[in-house]
């Protein structure tokens, strides 16, 4: 009974408190705040080193975030995850001037949180501790980082969790899926997708790492930003004390590889799976550089293709027909070279062929026939509302504009973006769709438990199989 | 011995002028304003003025130990469910929609009915069908996904929710000049929800199941841990339902569950970001006022009894894996900061005891740690470890025993807990930066510790601890004859 009188006088919108109760579907906002984002000033250190500072007094820590030219695509295959295991060692095995157990016991006796990894582009380490203690912590952690002692009993250890780590890459048939797709679209010895194998941990020696360290870790290919609660000038001294004198070394870089390495011709290609319950449905082909002059228009596009709550493949697979949980789309660009198109569905075993054609379906349609003005207005004002979610954790807008810089983009790319996305109109969308989507282009894997599937994968195309074990 | 002798010197060498970590805090506390309204909803409203923005986040004390035997996975179905919209929003005439609804499910429970029954497959598909019917009359009154993407159109961003055991959470962020969206959006659904498109999103339930626990080795490890961990007490079902039972559950047992548990007075929302908070409450009032008060829901009363055992699951797999559970005590109990501190102590970082010795020096583990659970009732302690390249799980498991009984003879020292106490400090900080998860903790210990202002004052309680504390709760609660064991092993070929 009070249900029905609340809902009454909501739709009367009658007052209750002191302020009118209004029906959300009427509300009318501006479509956009305006607002000023977190200042990041920029410096360079005498040696050259580029350096990024965000301040944020409201609690006492400090992040410090090191972005190193040094990821995998600068490692030749047959030594893939060397620049991983430099990361590693240089996180866990000290430097010569503060040994491995010295550098560890100092960092942990202070609740320092120092993490590092190489990607396929670039090497990150992230430093994270209380503000009080970073003028005797960044010291310690900028000499692993220059002159990495690089202990072979640490070396041992990180070969043997790698070994680990492959041994259980198909425990799970969802990773299998991901790890698959990755290295047919992008080619099995591409440095965004290809794995650590046991082989590639025997070519990698400590000379081999030394030798990589010394020609990528050099002051022009290092960019340092530093967020929080610290002082800019006493920060930008320590820094300099720290990092001032690192001479450019007298050698080449190693080159830079590309990320795609003879990727798989398009088509279906399936690991059978047995016992799998449910199907993992990958499909896609690449995607665009981020300078491209469609990218404001790919932002519109994927919103509608599998971005948000009203997209195509949610409102299809999941909402109308609840086949999945887990579905989604996304069109990931790259700065210097294209990311990828990509839709990914897990679905129960018995509706992997309906799952399937209705994400092709779905891909068909958006080429041939566009959005419509419907969803163009809703991803429009969806993105253009959503914009200054961006810049909440200023760390995160630090990080972001450090990336730019570091690939020689202009900073404030993505602050110039809401003027370009807010004129297009669904003919510049659908124009962008048409040239851009491509179905014969796509790589589909379906990775499952084929006996029980509600057709064969043949409908979708020419099949090839992959073994997981060797692929 | 020498290990920690060698450390101290270490440190010593490296770091003469460094000070003990200070006891640095910061008053973010008296910034907190509560507010609570007539029907006992509370609310905290947390100043924040950094960006254009606002968090939300809704805890209602509902979750899956609610649920009894044969109903486990409704909280979380709920919470699927009340997406679907309201009796406003998400229909387009919810006076003939609600009749069509209650005529599906009146069609849902005769087929399933015949089905339990074992009626002859002409009823059963005559039924079917009929269902079908029924289904697409009253999906011809859905506006789908309505509620969702009033909120998406409006700049909603990391619109979701979770459920566990204790509660159900629904959070996002907007732009903060839309607050009153919130207000007017969420109000509507703690009061008005109406759980259309049921059978469908039961289906997404089912899948998402599939992904977690059926279709991933460890997933279905750690559902058997939970399992025989628990004996009497809900705490042993799983968030996500057995699947059969979610796929019994009816409409009418999401409806009677919701109109128990979602009361005003077991919710708590937290409000972070651009907003004044004076303007806050006077929307607040309008708009949550209008929730009715209703009856407290029925307390849990079930205690888990002592265990008086090992437990143990053994499970086969493609690599091996350990899960070691210990009984501890509710979220709010004192010894829980002194836990939280002696896992520091244990497995946080390289130099912690475990990881030195059974990763580096042992190389018995390619990793390991403690994952903690702190709930209303009981709590947690379980370790998990990944064996290395060529060890079992069993072996991992002798070497970590045989690590807590060297913690008697080689007593935690000063130094470890001074560390420890700075890992905790930084961590402590490191979520309240961001919006949403500051309003995430300001709820859950609003409603499932000690009350919202215990979370500043952990900081300058944390403190206190000393060596013999975690001595005390690592021998009263790291009892290797009262463990529960999951482990996978490698099948022999």
């Amino acid at each position: 009974m009070s249900r029905r009188i609340a809902v009454l006088l909501f739709s009367l919108s009658l007052t209750w408190g002191t302020a009118e109760i209004k029906d959300p579907r009427s509300m009318d906002f501006p479509p956009r705040l305006e607002f000023t984002p977190h200042e990041v000033t920029r410096f360079t250190l005498s040696d050259g080193v580029q350096v990024f500072f965000v301040l944020d007094h409201e609690l006492p820590i400090v992040d410090v975030h090191f972005l190193v030219k040094a990821g995998e695509d600068r490692v030749p295959a047959d030594c893939a995850g060397l620049a991983e295991i430099l990361a590693d060692l240089i996180v866990d095995g000290g430097s010569k001037r503060f040994p491995k157990y010295v550098f560890q016991d100092s960092l942990d006796r202070f609740g320092v949180s120092f993490t590092g990894y190489a990607g396929t582009d670039q090497a990150v380490f992230n430093l994270h501790l209380l503000s009080e203690h970073i003028p005797h912590l960044l010291p310690l952690v900028v000499d692993a980082i220059r002159a990495p002692a690089l202990p072979q009993n640490q070396l041992k250890l990180c070969r043997k969790q790698y070994l680990t780590d492959y041994e259980g890459r198909n425990d799970d048939p969802k990773y299998i899926a991901s790890r698959v797709f990755y290295k047919l679209l992008y080619g099995k010895q591409s440095p965004e997708a290809r794995e650590v194998t046991p082989s590639c941990l025997e070519n990698i020696t400590t000379k081999k790492i030394k030798g990589f360290h010394q020609a990528t870790y050099r002051p022009s290919d290092i960019m340092i930003g530093v967020e929080g609660d610290f002082d800019p000038k006493e920060m930008l001294d320590l820094l300099e004390r720290c990092l001032g004198d690192w001479q450019e070394p007298n050698l080449e870089s190693y080159p830079e590889s590309s990320l795609y390495i003879n990727p798989a011709s398009p088509g279906v290609y399936l690991v059978q799976w047995p016992g799998s319950v449910q199907s993992s449905i990958y499909m896609g082909h690449k995607g665009l550089v981020r300078s491209d002059p469609g990218y404001p228009e790919s932002r519109l596009l994927v919103e509608v293709y599998g971005g948000g709550w009203y997209s195509r493949l949610l409102h299809e697979i999941r909402i109308e027909r609840g086949l999945a949980y887990a579905v989604s789309g996304s069109i990931s660009s790259g700065f210097e070279e294209p990311g990828e198109f990509e839709g990914m569905c897990l679905t129960k075993s018995e509706k992997t062929l309906e799952a399937s054609k209705l994400m092709l379906g779905i891909i068909s349609e958006l080429k041939t026939e566009g959005i419509t003005q419907h969803e163009l207005e809703l991803a429009k004002d969806s993105w253009l509302a959503s914009f200054p979610s961006y810049y909440e954790d200023p760390g995160e807008v630090l990080y972001d504009r450090m990336d730019y810089a570091g690939h020689g983009y202009p900073i404030d790319f993505w602050d110039e973006l809401p003027d370009k996305i807010e004129p297009l109109t669904r003919e510049d969308v659908n124009r962008f769709a048409s040239e851009f989507l491509n179905p014969e282009e796509l790589i589909i894997l379906v990775v499952g438990d084929t006996t029980s599937f509600d057709g064969s994968v043949s409908e979708l195309g020419q099949v090839t199989i992959i073994d997981p074990e060797v692929y | 011995m020498r290990r920690w002798t060698a450390f101290a010197v270490g440190v010593l060498l490296v770091l003469p002028a460094l000070v003990r970590s200070a006891d640095t805090n910061v008053d973010l506390k008296s910034r907190v304003v509560v507010h609570e309204i007539e029907n006992g909803m509370r609310f905290l409203i947390f100043e924040r003025h950094d960006a254009p923005l606002v968090s939300m986040n809704i805890l209602v004390k509902a979750g899956a130990a609610n649920e009894v035997t044969t109903k486990t996975g409704i909280a979380h179905l709920l919470e699927h469910l009340a997406f679907k919209g309201t009796q406003t929003i998400g229909t387009t005439d919810y006076t003939s929609e609600r009749k069509a609804l209650e005529e599906l499910d009146a069609a849902f429970e005769a087929y399933h009915s015949a089905l339990r029954k074992g009626a002859d497959s002409a009823t059963v598909a005559a039924l079917y069908t009929e269902f079908g019917n029924k289904q697409e009359q009253a999906s011809g009154y859905v506006v789908q996904a309505e509620f969702s993407e009033i909120y998406e159109r409006n700049g909603g961003w990391g619109l979701n929710a979770s459920t566990s055991l204790d509660y159900t959470h629904y959070y996002l962020t907007l732009p903060s000049n839309r607050f009153e969206l919130w207000c007017a959006m969420e109000s509507d659904r703690l009061n008005n929800s109406v759980f259309r498109e049921f059978y469908s999103e039961r289906d997404v339930v089912l899948e998402e199941r599939r992904m977690w626990i059926d279709n991933n080795p460890y997933g279905l490890l750690y559902e058997e841990l939970e399992s025989i961990a628990y004996k009497a007490h809900s705490y042993g079902h799983p968030v996500l339902g057995y699947y059969d039972d979610v796929k019994n559950l009816s409409c009418q047992d999401v409806r009677t569950f919701y109109e128990t548990y979602y009361v005003p007075q077991c919710m708590t929302a937290a409000i972070v970001g651009d907003v004044d908070a004076d303007d806050a409450i006077e929307l607040i009032d309008t708009y949550f006022g209008r929730i009715p008060s209703r009856p407290d829901p029925p307390e849990l009363v079930t205690t888990e009894p002592p265990q008086p055992g090992i437990r143990r699951v053994e499970m086969n797999g493609r690599s091996p894996h350990l899960w070691m559970n210990f009984h501890t005590v509710p979220a709010e109990h004192p010894d829980v900061l002194s836990l939280e501190l002696l896992s520091i102590v244990l497995t946080s970082g390289p130099s912690s005891r475990l990881y030195r010795s059974l990763v580096e020096e042992k190389k018995m583990a390619s990793d390991l740690g403690f994952h903690r659970g702190n709930f209303a009732q009981a709590g947690y302690m379980t370790l998990v470890g990944y064996p290395m390249k060529g060890k079992t799980a069993a072996q991992l498991e002798e070497a970590v025993l045989d690590e807590f009984m060297a913690l008697k003879e080689n007593p935690i020292t000063q130094e470890e807990l001074d560390a420890a106490k700075a890992r905790w400090k930084v961590w402590f900080y490191s979520p309240l930066s961001s919006n949403l998860s500051l309003a995430f903790f300001l709820c859950w210990y609003d409603r499932c510790k000690g009350g919202w202002s215990e979370l500043f004052d952990r900081i300058e309680e944390v403190d206190k601890i000393t060596c013999q504390d975690l001595m005390d709760v690592s021998e009263h609660y790291l009892d290797p004859e009262k463990r529960t064991v999951a482990t996978m092993e490698v099948k022999d070929e």
